[in-house]
């Protein structure tokens, strides 16, 4: 099938879809329709690099870059990123200032598969300079109050966080424990992880506004 | 001594607002041998017609003249209709005119509550919120505690039973949908504060001070987790300055029982109607702490 086959298709189904909205519904179609809107939503993407010429991570790693953490990408931040993407040093005229390093990097990841790697090490670089510092609190009042603040974090961050700062698995029983989560004996620690991301997202969820 | 003024409020319905407010305050006078005024600013009238018979409390307030309903309406029309004595009801429920709980008096609400929420505005300038406080205020000195029965919102008439108040009890339900939303209460208690802090002449602002959990169930872990999710969403609240430092989980969390909901139809507190029952142990065992907690804050 053609671009313009598809395209065609997609016409005619949108047209079937926008006639006959108000009688759609049922948990098949339902399910079915989320398959597809995600299905959709990677399509999309593509279709965009290809429309713009670049691909979604080096999108997201621009935004990244020059967002409101772009101070935390110093040179040597770029550096880093740079070897680890590309798995060589980076050329040092173009790494003096960190403006001409974001710039550069941006440039050569373009053409580059490694894009995704260095997004995952961009991300590292934002969520170790916004987790909390030092020992993981031990009264109950404060380990309640961590509860919360996981649960206010995004996926990535929190992830990072329970990995990094939760290494051990007495940590994470204490922090369950201390929120009143009933943890069976010889738990694996991804059961505790589990409970704990579970708990913290719906204590969040409480929240409104 | 003056009365310790406590508000059970919450904007969610169904919470146990009425059940905690009344069978509280009939625990404190019936136990503890407390002086106890219940005000119901419900225009629902549920308390009032939990310690009366409906036609009773009816043909007492007299469309509303002998009820909390008139305190609103004189401030409002510039009138002075509302006599405390006569409107309130000494020693309820009585059985055949005999007192059941001597040392609870009852101020009834009336429907008229309703019309307050529209007219109370009128007048943008006046400060609405001290019309209930500027009145009940000389007969604090006669009670232990005074305890309002706010209406499930946070508009005018709790906003009264706020600035009258020294403590908001918080009732709710451990389930999903009635923790949502706590916060916000917490938030509109707190800004109210803030705004009405200037004319509270040297009264601390009303914060909440304790929790009460009703309608628990021992089944599974449903309840319980709720109960958790709530003391670490208080544990927040706290560090935040939106409850008071204090402000704690009062214990045990009140069961269902169906002997309470049997007591409102017999318009009899659950202490008298049937003691024994969970629902009398719980509002027993709930009415000390919330003493022990309210003398552990002063």
């Amino acid at each position: 099938m053609s671009l313009k086959n598809l395209s065609e298709r997609l016409a005619a189904l949108s047209s079937v879809i926008e006639e006959n909205e108000g009688k759609l519904g049922g948990k098949a179609l339902v399910k079915s329709a989320k398959l597809f809107e995600g299905q959709l939503a990677k399509f999309e993407d593509r279709i965009g690099d290809a429309v713009q010429g670049s691909n979604p991570q080096v999108r997201e790693l621009q935004a990244l870059l020059t967002g409101p953490d772009r101070k935390l990408f110093t040179v040597a931040a770029c550096r880093a990123i740079y070897r680890k993407a590309l798995g060589k040093n980076p050329p040092p005229d173009s790494f003096k200032t960190p403006s001409s390093a974001v710039k550069t990097l941006v440039s050569e990841l373009k053409s580059s598969a490694k894009a995704k790697l260095a997004l995952a090490e961009c991300r590292q670089i934002i969520s170790k300079s916004t987790a909390p510092k030092g020992q993981v609190a031990k009264d109950e009042e404060r380990l309640r109050l961590e509860m919360n603040r996981l649960g206010a974090l995004d996926d990535e961050q929190r992830q990072y966080e329970l990995e990094t700062r939760y290494r051990k698995i007495s940590d994470l029983k204490a922090l369950a424990s201390a929120n009143g989560i009933k943890l069976p004996k010889g738990i694996t620690k991804q059961k505790v992880l589990k409970s704990v991301i579970a708990r913290a997202q719906r204590v969040r969820g409480h929240y409104l506004g | 001594m003056a009365a310790k003024a406590i508000a059970f409020i919450n904007f969610k319905g169904g919470v146990g607002k009425t059940a905690g407010a009344v069978n509280v305050a009939a625990s404190l006078a019936y136990y503890q041998n407390k002086k106890v005024l219940l005000v119901d600013l419900d225009p629902q009238c549920n308390s009032s017609f939990w310690l009366t018979d409906p036609h009773f409390c009816r043909n007492h307030t007299k469309g509303g003249k002998n009820s909390v309903a008139q305190i609103f309406t004189d401030h409002i029309q510039g009138s002075s209709i509302f006599d405390f004595d006569t409107a309130v009801l000494r020693g309820v429920p009585y059985v055949d005119e005999y007192s059941m709980v001597p040392r609870l008096d009852l101020l009834a609400a009336d429907i008229n509550l309703l019309n307050v929420e529209d007219k109370i505005y009128q007048n943008k300038y006046a400060q609405f919120y001290r019309y209930l406080y500027k009145t009940l205020q000389p007969i604090y000195d006669q009670y232990d505690y005074i305890i309002f029965d706010c209406p499930p919102n946070v508009y005018a008439v709790s906003k009264n039973a706020l600035f009258a108040a020294d403590y908001c009890v918080v009732p709710y339900m451990p389930d999903f949908l009635s923790l949502s939303g706590f916060q916000i209460l917490a938030q509109r208690i707190d800004d109210f504060n803030g705004r009405s802090s200037g004319y509270r002449q040297g009264r601390k602002p009303c914060s909440i001070a304790a929790l009460i959990v009703n309608h628990y169930k021992r089944v599974g872990n449903v309840y319980q987790d709720a109960i958790e999710e709530l003391k670490t969403i208080l544990a927040q609240l706290k560090s935040d300055g939106l409850v008071h430092p204090k402000c704690s989980l009062l214990e045990p969390p009140i069961r269902t029982c169906a002997a309470v909901a049997a007591s409102t139809g017999a318009h009899q507190p659950i202490c008298v109607y049937d003691e024994g029952s969970n629902g009398g142990t719980d509002f027993y065992n709930v009415s000390l702490a919330l003493e022990q907690h309210i003398w552990s804050l002063r």
